[in-house]
């Protein structure tokens, strides 16, 4: 399947010399792992959803160190310090998705039972149906359970160092072209992770040991791991399966519905929706997907997707495309999709842009990103750096991520972090300060900073500028390099990533009975809520250390002066941030 | 130039020559960047060529597009309440802000954005929205 995607094949060999080296008993040459005979299914309680029952596959996978080690990695990054329920971990957000998607599924199943049964004919030979459909469970199920596995310390604040990686980049790109969008670093891991040659081989082992009467619940055939990693990025391995991949990634799928749940009750929000409608009302709809640029074709082709039929362009349909499944909210599930969409502007609003969380977890990425520096200025190459971050977790942090480094400012960093000693707001800038006359300019620069490629550059000049007034300021930052002096000073321009609301804005819901599918914005107000959400909550903001508040102050809007072009020293009181 | 920079000054161009943008139905503005992106004509941006469309849909949808339009409306550079987010007003302010950096393009990728204003005027006049 990989032979046109050489980026992925490396770091998928990384995935594999990772796993051989930091756990050779369970993946290395001579691995002892699984020891004792394993049970064919185990049952597992969760806080939130209840009791779900889990294979023989699922639990080798559960029991070896690719899930372990998301225990001791915060679903929600550092925000525990702010909201201190907020511990809970990847790993049981994985048994949840596992859970939560099985369920969706099994809806499904009940309610579309012909539509399903008839698509597993459509695509095998004739043989038993209702197995198929099993076998395409469990390998949803270990998509679900796979999916997280790419993530390191401190789920997000870690995955934009290691994105910048020019590795992942590639590989992002590479699977971009199978996805049709562009992937996430902890994305591009975990699909790799599915396509490794350890879990082929730890699963093989597995196999051989299991005790125990087959029971018919579990599906024990052989599966397919393209399939699951396939899933893992949202392509069905086949169109029809489609919404197989809508489970695991989409607007509405198993991982949204875990984490907005769970992250909620986490932090102790009164954050709330409704899954038994959503359980009641999911169904299956026939659709298409456009592929103009040919691009679904070679994956099928490439993972052998049997029987796939690419149609030319047809009455109202004016470009190639696939005909497929998707998984779709009737109309009638308005009020759970409304709850949703609400839940997941105000876990942005209250945890994931919270000052204090964007403050800690911009601390991290700048730590680590030194690190990944200094780790390249001893000569490790993508491959080397990848490894680092897969073998470190949150407990990482504690011994100050690589103690050979032996560099003052990223223990310092680790310490402050530890200790909760975070930088504090020094200007804070959202679409709500537009009362003032440098309206257009502000809009301007914002916009600006939501352009891939410009952001960076925009955030580069800013940051340089910044540096060598601070540098000027303060005489213990002159010899430093602007990097240094900005880290010293715990000062950078934080632009938080928005919700994708494109997502709401342009979700298709069918219509109930038969009645043509609507765009939600056509029956929700999201456009108000989305707006309301930038102009009054969302915003790009400086950050300093308290001890460099004042120099950072007048250095911050110098550059910021240069960056926006606004001059009004009224417009910088109304945007800094007023204590006392 | 960036994705951004051209939809801004294409934006800034279509509002000058009174052509309704539309906001809701994303379909004419990912159909058009998907026929730019085929283009051969002198003074095509580079970024257009990287453009990956096929995301989703019915018709060839682009992730970065769809993202950038609707941090437009984010960041209220546009405004889209008219009422029911049909179309993209753009306030004269921002119109000028954008149309003073296409200024500063060079002949060829002034020719190509011309171009791609009078495809976009084709594309968007079947959609909802007919006049600004």
């Amino acid at each position: 399947m990989l032979e046109n995607y050489p980026a992925v094949v490396a770091v998928r060999r990384a995935v594999d010399e990772y796993l051989q080296t930091a756990h050779p008993s369970y993946f290395g040459a001579t691995p002892s792992h699984p020891v004792l005979p394993l049970k064919r299914s185990k049952i597992f309680h969760d806080n939130l959803w209840g009791t779900n029952r889990f294979s023989w596959r699922e639990l080798a996978l559960i029991d070896s160190p690719i899930l372990q080690r998301l225990r001791d990695i915060h679903q929600t990054g550092l925000a525990f310090q702010t909201y201190m329920g907020a511990r809970h971990s990847r790993f049981e957000h994985s048994i949840g998705v596992v859970t939560i998607a099985s369920r969706i599924f099994d809806a499904l199943w009940r309610r579309d039972r012909g539509t399903i049964t008839t698509i597993v004919r459509a695509l095998g030979p004739a043989g038993d149906a209702e197995r198929s459909v099993f076998k395409l469970r469990e390998e949803m199920r270990l998509a679900a359970l796979l999916h997280d596995t790419g993530h390191c310390l401190y789920s997000h604040a870690s995955e934009r160092a290691y994105s910048e990686l020019p590795l992942i980049k590639a590989a992002s790109k590479e699977l971009g072209r199978i996805a049709g969008k562009e992937k996430g670093a902890g994305e591009v891991l975990a699909f790799c992770f599915a396509l490794s040659k350890s879990v082929e081989s730890l699963l093989n082992r597995a196999e051989k040991r299991i005790v125990g009467e087959e029971s018919s619940e579990d599906y024990e055939g052989p599966i397919s791991l393209t399939n699951v990693a396939s899933m893992i990025v949202g392509r069905g391995p086949h169109p029809f399966l489609q919404f197989l991949a809508d489970l695991i990634s989409s607007t509405f799928d198993a991982d949204k519905l875990d984490y907005l749940f769970r992250d909620a009750s986490a932090a102790g929000l009164p954050l709330r929706y409704d899954v038994d409608r959503y359980l009641y009302s999911v169904r299956l709809e026939r659709s298409i997907t456009a592929d103009g640029e040919g691009e679904l074709q070679a994956l099928y082709t490439s993972i052998g997707a049997p029987n796939i039929v690419r149609k030319d362009p047809v009455g109202h349909v004016k470009y190639p495309h696939f005909e497929n499944y998707r998984l779709r909210l009737p109309k009638n599930a308005i009020n759970t999709i409304e709850q949703i969409v609400l839940c997941k502007l105000m876990l942005f609003s209250y945890i994931y842009h919270h000052q204090k969380v964007r403050a800690a977890e911009g601390m991290l990425e700048r730590m680590l990103k030194r690190s990944v520096q200094l780790w390249r200025d001893r000569g490790e190459d993508d491959e080397q750096i990848l490894k680092r971050f897969l073998g470190a977790t949150d407990s990482s942090l504690f011994s100050g991520l690589d103690s050979t480094l032996g560099d003052q400012i990223v223990k310092d960093y680790a310490y402050r972090i530890v200790n909760r000693l975070l930088p504090r707001e020094v200007y804070g800038a959202s679409a709500s300060d537009e009362s003032h006359a440098e309206e257009v300019l502000l809009k301007s620069f914002t916009t600006d900073l939501q352009m891939r490629g410009k952001r960076e550059d925009l955030i580069d000049q800013w940051e340089r500028a910044t540096a060598d007034e601070l540098k000027h300021l303060r005489p213990e930052l002159a010899g430093r390099s602007s990097d240094e002096a900005l880290m010293l000073a715990g000062v950078w321009l934080d632009v938080p990533k928005p919700p994708k609301i494109e997502d709401v804005e342009e979700i298709v819901i069918g219509g109930a009975k038969g009645a043509l599918a609507v765009p939600l914005a056509k029956v929700l107000p999201v456009g108000e809520w989305t707006e309301a959400y930038a102009t009054f909550r969302y915003k790009v903001r400086v950050f300093a250390f308290s001890e460099y508040m004042d120099s950072a102050v007048s250095a911050a809007r110098k550059a910021l002066e240069q960056a926006t072009k606004i001059s009004s020293g009224r417009f910088y009181e109304s945007i800094r941030r007023q204590r006392g | 130039m960036f994705l951004g920079d051209f939809v801004e000054q294409l934006a800034a161009l279509l509002h000058r020559q009174k052509v309704a943008m539309p906001f809701e139905n994303e379909a004419p503005w990912h159909e058009l960047f998907y026929q730019l992106k085929q283009a051969k004509q002198e003074g095509k941006p580079a970024f257009l060529s990287d453009l990956r469309f096929d995301w989703d849909g019915p018709y060839p949808k682009c992730q970065e597009l769809s993202e950038f339009l609707h941090a437009l409306h984010w960041n209220a550079c546009v405004d889209a309440r008219n009422p029911h987010f049909d179309k993209i007003t753009l306030p004269e302010g921002i119109a000028d802000v954008w149309s003073r950096r296409a200024e500063q393009l060079d002949p060829s990728a002034t020719l190509f954005l011309a171009s791609a204003a009078e495809q976009a005027r084709e594309a968007f006049s079947g959609s909802a929205v007919m006049t600004a």
